[in-house]
């Protein structure tokens, strides 16, 4: 089963937020709208499904800036691709929409 | 590192909050899921320009909250392992929380429609929590005793010509037997609580008061597994003859009359001149139900208890041969009440008394077993009319949220998902309704039981508790499901290409227009059920109104004044203090007639005669009364000690007795008839006159006499002064059961049972008409709405106002009629289930049915009326534009 087959529109919106560079899981949620509740489950099983990694910012870095270290994420080239799957079938759906 | 955030104090709580969420998370990931939200609340907070600062606090605070959600949906995930598997719990729980943050919304934005909705939710849910809770109170909380389930009553099974009947009095050497005897029970005890040899004078104190008492045995509260309040209970020699007289006081007793003194135990009280040791005061919970199911004195209780010995037992010398009132026993751990039954009636094999059995509780309470149920019946249905009215109220909306419906299928939701949603929102809807509902109860239990017949016992234990709670939230769900069912399954039947390429909202298929008129038909037949109920009820009332007592029950009050005796019954000099009494009374202003009884009407203590009713009465007895004599005379002074001993006798005892002859003259019973009185309903308004013969109290003197004042002022305002003339003649004369022979019937069990029943069925039949009415006039109204197009096209083509008013209404007569219909089929039992409370009429009154359903008929074409209007106002051009 492709990834697209499994991909929510929440779970689009998310990978939008990734491409457009808005990488931390509030700014996810600034960015969607989505509450937390629904996005970092989201990330999880994005990150699972090997569309989207995560890894720290580099500790030394963080706490040189006198702030605790944060968790961001990034789009896959699988996720990159799903992405765009998912834009043209959400596409199809905003025509549908569009004129009402 | 918090040196840099702002709002420091938000940012610490909301780390607390983010820490104790991270509880949820599983061991192997919490560490990171902590790190990581605590990392994004602290850039949230520091990173953010000041403005748009309470914005800012209240989504920090909200995300914090949410962090729970979040680590426990991870831990759910954890829980089934791996990707796949939690996908769809997760997805559950979160599609959830989105229809209950959808739910929501429905509130804020069509107020009207949700205020509807949960009314009628709260008005449904709120019934049933109420009788639940009046239910649970009197029929499920078990007696308050240590093990109730081994408590019972033994009763004798006799016959006597009339057939067989239950006698609760055993003889007194019966009891002893069962008692030292072993077997099946392990404990025994007597109790004697009517009668005259329960009744205690408190004296020696400022106002003389009867109590109410029983004499038990001394295991008695030991059997029941009642510990002292204060002091101790009896004891083994406390019921040997020639012992201190003791006493043990109830709580209310001693609150009231001895203000909760301490010292009271240990003390002495004067009971009937006797000096009595308080031995200890009962627990407030303990009361001990009138086990005649509340009859006359049900209100006063057992206030005071003193051992049973054997001289209370009569007659003498031989004590077993007595009887007392009632044998409550404990039976041995293990043995079923059938088992020991059976082994008593082996034991004690007696032709002529088998004996039985009954639990105690199912003594006290048994006798409200089909009323409760009734009502709770009741109650369901109107709560299932609730839930069919939200129904049709809820398939009303669909139509304006069809598109809504499509667009989430278009998303990929499933019909099971679309279900759900409006699953979640009536559930929503139920829970608030639900909540409200249950804060009613609590008035409404007030109200319930404060308007219950006085033969309903245990209501003082009636309370809104964890159980009545937990039976209204499981009620709350039960509702918001059937409310549901229908428009959750008719709603997700979306058809995408339909619903989206339409540019409005659909006015709804043929398929919703049937369901529609299906539930509205439904609610018309059970609001025909429901005002059926009241109608008979109101039926049967106003017939038992109606009755004639044969007695005057204006003017008059009646009040105790029982003198102190003997345990034989004597008491010497009350013939002397009665004659007083009465000639003082009858001189006092606003009194213009007075007279003596030992049984006052409708509060009945009359003597029993296998044939008839004996009661004692004195001269002025007929006339105050107003009780014509039919032939010969009534009482005289004359027949006093010295005369021979006569008697009065009702006309049916007349007919009986005498069916050939004239009764004057002849000898009944020991007496010579000299009267003949028209028949009285003595007892009740339902109960037909009783044959009774009426003597002298003069020539059998009776220490237990009632006064009955007839007066030409209101009767409660010359009780001050009765009250004075009694205590003028004895200071220590109790005067109690004051009360105007109006209010006695008003609250005589009979008519209060039949005033319940009317107020609360004909309430319940009311609010069933509201809610049908409502529901035919949301149908008719949508039908106006989906027809507009075509009554415009009938006004342009020549039709008037009266022929559209006229389509509009036979649409709502048509469903009115069938629900009228098969309402009438389905009342036809519930109907025959009340029978039992009704008076002198049919369960199938057919007047009572067609005034039923002219009133439905009538009221729901009313309903009808308003959308008639309206479409009688249709603009042709306006309808044919309006597509």
């Amino acid at each position: 089963m492709s990834p697209d087959t499994r991909l929510t529109y929440n779970g689009a919106l998310v990978l939008q937020a990734l491409a457009r560079e808005y990488r931390y899981g509030f700014e996810v949620m600034d960015f969607t709208g989505l509450p937390s509740g629904t996005v970092y489950p989201i990330l999880r099983r994005l990150e699972e499904q090997h569309l989207v990694t995560s890894r720290w910012e580099e500790t030394a870095a963080a706490h040189g800036a006198g702030r605790p270290r944060r968790r961001y994420y990034e789009l896959t080239p699988a996720g990159s691709a799903a992405l765009a799957q998912a834009a043209e079938r959400f596409a199809v759906h905003r025509r549908v929409f569009g004129e009402a | 590192m918090s040196r840099d955030v702002h709002h420091p104090l938000l940012h610490g709580a909301c780390a607390v909050l983010i820490r104790c969420a991270a509880r949820l998370v599983p061991p192997g990931s919490r560490d990171r899921w902590r790190e990581e939200w605590l990392g994004e609340l602290w850039h949230g907070l520091a990173g953010r320009p000041q403005k748009g600062g309470w914005r800012l606090r209240l989504t920090m605070l909200a995300r914090s909250v949410d962090a729970f959600r979040d680590a426990w949906l991870s831990r759910a995930a954890d829980r089934r392992g791996g990707a796949g598997h939690p996908r769809r719990f997760a997805n559950g729980i979160e599609s959830f929380w989105h229809d209950l943050r959808f739910a929501a919304r429905t509130f804020r934005q069509q107020r009207a429609y949700t205020m509807l909705v949960v009314t009628v939710f709260a008005v449904g849910i709120g019934a049933n929590a109420t009788v639940f809770s009046v239910v649970h109170g009197v029929l499920l909380e078990p007696l308050a005793y240590q093990h109730p389930a081994e408590l019972v009553q033994i009763n004798a099974v006799r016959h006597s010509r009339f057939g067989a009947f239950v006698d609760r009095r055993q003889r007194y050497g019966d009891m002893l037997r069962w008692r030292d005897g072993g077997g099946p029970l392990k404990m025994v005890s007597g109790v004697i609580d009517s009668g005259h040899r329960n009744v205690f004078y408190l004296t020696g104190v400022d106002e003389p008061e009867r109590l109410r008492g029983a004499l038990v045995s001394a295991n008695f509260f030991t059997l029941l597994g009642t510990p002292p309040f204060m002091g101790r209970t009896f004891g083994a020699g406390d019921e040997e003859a020639g012992n201190v007289h003791v006493a043990v006081l109830s709580h209310s007793l001693w609150r009231r009359r001895f203000a909760s003194d301490p010292a009271v135990v240990g003390g002495t009280v004067l009971l009937n001149g006797t000096s009595h040791t308080v031995l200890g005061v009962t627990p407030p919970e303990f009361t001990v139900a009138d086990p005649s199911g509340g009859g006359g004195y049900a209100a006063e209780g057992v206030e005071i208890w003193v051992p049973l010995r054997p001289e209370h037992i009569r007659p003498d010398p031989d004590p077993a041969s007595g009887a007392v009132d009632r044998v409550i026993a404990r039976l041995q751990p293990g043995v079923t009440l059938a088992q020991a039954e059976a082994e008593l009636n082996t034991r004690d094999w007696d032709s002529e008394r088998r004996i039985q059995l009954l639990s105690l509780h199912e003594e006290y309470i048994g006798h409200t077993r089909k009323p409760l149920a009734i009502l709770s019946g009741v109650v369901g249905l109107v709560l299932l009319l609730s839930c069919v009215n939200i129904a049709g109220l809820s398939l009303a909306r669909l139509p304006s949220r069809r598109r809504e419906l499509a667009v989430r299928a278009a998303l990929g939701a499933s019909r099971g998902r679309l279900v759900r949603q409006v699953l979640t929102e009536s559930f929503v809807f139920a829970v608030v309704g639900g909540i409200i509902g249950l804060i009613l109860s609590v008035w409404g239990k007030e109200l319930l039981t404060a308007m219950a017949p006085g033969n309903i016992p245990r209501l003082d234990q009636v309370r809104i508790s964890g159980t009545v709670a937990a039976f209204g939230a499981g009620v709350t769900a039960l509702a918001g499901v059937i409310a549901a069912i229908i428009p959750a399954w008719t709603g997700s039947r979306a058809d995408l290409q339909v619903d989206l390429k339409e540019g409005r909202a659909l006015a709804g298929g043929g398929g919703t227009h049937r369901t529609r008129d299906v539930l509205v038909v439904v609610q018309i037949a059970l609001a025909l059920v429901l005002l059926l109920g009241g109608g008979l009820m109101i039926r049967s009332f106003w017939r038992l109104n109606r009755v004639e007592p044969g007695i005057a029950v204006d003017r008059l009050l009646a009040a105790d004044v029982y003198r102190r005796s003997d345990d034989r019954g004597r008491a010497p000099g009350a013939i002397a203090f009665y004659r007083q009494l009465t000639e003082r009374i009858a001189s006092l202003p606003g009194v213009s007639g007075v007279t003596l009884t030992s049984s006052v009407p409708f509060r009945p203590r009359d003597y029993y005669h296998p044939e008839w009713r004996r009661r004692k009465v004195d001269s002025q007895y007929f006339d105050v009364l107003a009780i014509p004599v039919i032939q010969g005379r009534g009482f005289r002074p004359t027949d006093d000690r010295g005369a021979p001993t006569v008697a009065v006798i009702s006309e049916s005892l007349a007919r009986s007795q005498f069916p050939d002859g004239n009764p004057l003259g002849a000898a009944l019973d020991g007496y010579i008839v000299v009267g003949v009185v028209a028949d009285v309903r003595h007892v009740d308004l339902a109960t037909p006159p009783l044959a009774t013969m009426y003597t002298h109290h003069m020539q059998e003197p009776d220490p237990r006499m009632s006064l009955i004042v007839q007066t030409s002022v209101p009767p409660m305002s010359v009780t001050a002064a009765v009250r004075d003339v009694v205590w003028d003649l004895d200071p220590d004369q109790p005067v109690a059961n004051v009360a105007s022979l109006a209010d006695i019937l008003a609250t005589s069990d009979t008519v209060s049972a039949q005033r319940f029943n009317v107020r609360v069925l004909s309430v319940l039949g009311f609010v069933a008409v509201v809610l049908a009415m409502l529901g035919i006039y949301g149908v008719v109204a949508q039908f106006v709405t989906s027809r507009t197009r075509e009554i415009g096209v009938r006004m342009a083509l020549g039709s008037d106002s009266t022929d559209v008013v006229r389509l509009v209404i036979a649409r709502g007569a048509r469903l009115a009629v069938v629900g009228t219909v098969i309402g009438m089929l389905g009342a036809m039992p519930f109907a025959r289930f009340l029978q039992d409370l009704l008076y002198e009429m049919t369960p199938t009154d057919p007047v009572t049915f067609c005034a039923v359903a002219a009133v439905l008929i009538a009221t729901t074409l009313a309903a009808s009326f308003l959308p008639a209007r309206r479409a009688a106002h249709v603009d042709p051009v306006i309808a044919f534009r309006a597509e």
